[in-house]
């Protein structure tokens, strides 16, 4: 659950101003100063990039998502098939609250794993809120992350059910509370031409 | 609305050649500890193993191998750290030692979702921790890996038989593989449950004398595996 690939996206995306800014320097620039600046920061940002091709791993871009995202496609694929879709336009997916699913790294591992016939496909990600129902005494409540530490979210994130050890309910306190909604990752519809 | 994990399931199991679910119809009759001893002892053989603890709300197969302090990598899915050899997945790396009260759905759910992200390596065998009885993890497994072979547990107390009929009618129901059945804590000589189990069409695997030595050797692997309990299941894994 580590995000350091955002700062991959973000200096990738530095990158490329750099590398643009040095393709036109003589436009840009006359002050040597700036110059020399530019060529460090651009040597940094070159490594950086080199470590990411070398390694992804080590910014984590490869999370859990990818098998979710594997899942999803492996469906996808097997509905556009039973329906005689040749190209698909549009998968809807419902994520839910509850597992906080990296929307980035979901989208990027959709966008690597779609077959040919899926070129042109939007991925739709709706957002789920968990609601969740005490079976106790029938309080219906909202998860909000936010009131747990760090590990528990990311507990959650893993095996959602495991909300069942960390979280009671606001009202009567007990752990026997039912998921009403926004608990992981539904196909919801796709949309295509035959 | 559909849930994608399902579809996913049979790629991650495909890399594994035999699926042992170690079950019974009563608790307490030592499935655990033959379930552990079991997929330890196929590591000793030379084979490939891997331990599953499907046991979500009492696992205790973390207690008898020790783990401690490891965590699944995530790399694409969530792959299974190696625990005296054996690549070893439960709930426990994310319920930690607290209660995990489930019901049926949230059991499924659990199940499907660890099926769904867990990344086995080449396994030769896939040794599964089952909870007691026929319910919704037995159901489920059923379900969703239909090639699974079932080790059935019990004791001489005619009680824990007794379920040895239920579990093993359902399998035959279903066309479902039982390897046969192992008499754990065995206090005698009586071959009463042996007669039994033959009676009921099925294979008598093993009788496992009661050993005193074997609480002492709970939490260290390599103590387990000299106690007598694990020479017999040795033995049992030579065959299955």
């Amino acid at each position: 659950m580590a995000q350091p690939y955002k700062v991959l996206l973000l200096f990738s995306s530095w990158w490329e101003v750099v590398f643009t800014k040095l393709l036109f320097m003589d436009e840009f620039h006359e002050d040597k100063g700036v110059f020399f600046v530019e060529v460090v920061f651009l040597f940094v940002c070159s490594t950086f990039f080199a470590i990411c091709l070398i390694d992804p791993e080590c910014f984590c871009i490869f999370m859990h998502e990818w098998a979710l995202a594997e899942a999803v496609v492996t469906t996808a694929v097997q509905i556009a098939e039973k329906e005689g879709l040749t190209q698909v336009t549009e998968v809807t997916l419902k994520i839910g609250e509850l597992q906080d699913v990296e929307r980035p790294i979901f989208r990027f591992a959709l966008s690597q794993l779609k077959p040919p016939n899926f070129k042109l496909a939007k991925f739709r990600l709706l957002k789920s809120k968990a609601k969740l129902k005490c079976r106790r005494c029938g309080n219906v409540w909202v998860f909000k992350k936010a009131k747990l530490n760090k590990e528990t979210v990311e507990a959650i994130h893993f095996v959602p059910e495991v909300a069942h050890t960390y979280i009671k309910c606001p009202k009567c306190g007990s752990p026997d509370f039912e998921i009403l909604e926004g608990r992981g990752i539904w196909l919801e519809s796709i949309k295509g031409a035959k | 609305m559909v849930d994608p994990r399902v579809n996913v399931i049979e790629q991650r199991l495909k890399r594994i050649t035999r699926i042992i679910a170690v079950s019974s119809g009563k608790g307490g009759v030592g499935k655990s500890m033959v379930a552990t001893t079991l997929a330890l002892s196929l590591v000793k053989l030379g084979y490939k193993a891997g331990l599953f603890d499907l046991d979500f709300t009492s696992p205790s197969t973390h207690i008898i191998l020790g783990v401690e302090g490891l965590q699944p990598k995530e790399e694409k899915g969530l792959v299974p750290p190696v625990v005296h050899g054996l690549e070893y997945m439960s709930l426990v790396y994310y319920s930690g030692n607290k209660a995990t009260p489930l019901r049926g759905t949230d059991t499924s759910n659990a199940l499907i979702e660890l099926l769904a992200v867990t990344l086995w390596s080449d396994l030769d065998y896939l040794v599964i921790d089952m909870p007691p009885g026929i319910g919704d993890a037995v159901l489920d497994l059923l379900r969703l890996v239909p090639r699974v072979e079932f080790l059935i547990v019990t004791t001489s107390s005619l009680l824990a038989f007794e379920t040895v009929k239920k579990l093993s009618s359902l399998l035959r129901e279903l066309n479902v593989s039982i390897l046969g059945v192992v008499e754990n804590m065995k206090m005698n000589d009586s071959s009463d449950v042996k007669w039994r189990t033959e009676m009921l069409g099925l294979k008598f695997l093993m009788g496992i004398p009661y050993d005193p030595k074997i609480e002492a050797s709970i939490g260290n692997a390599e103590k387990l595996l000299e106690t007598s309990f694990a020479q017999r299941v040795n033995s049992i894994a030579q065959r299955v």
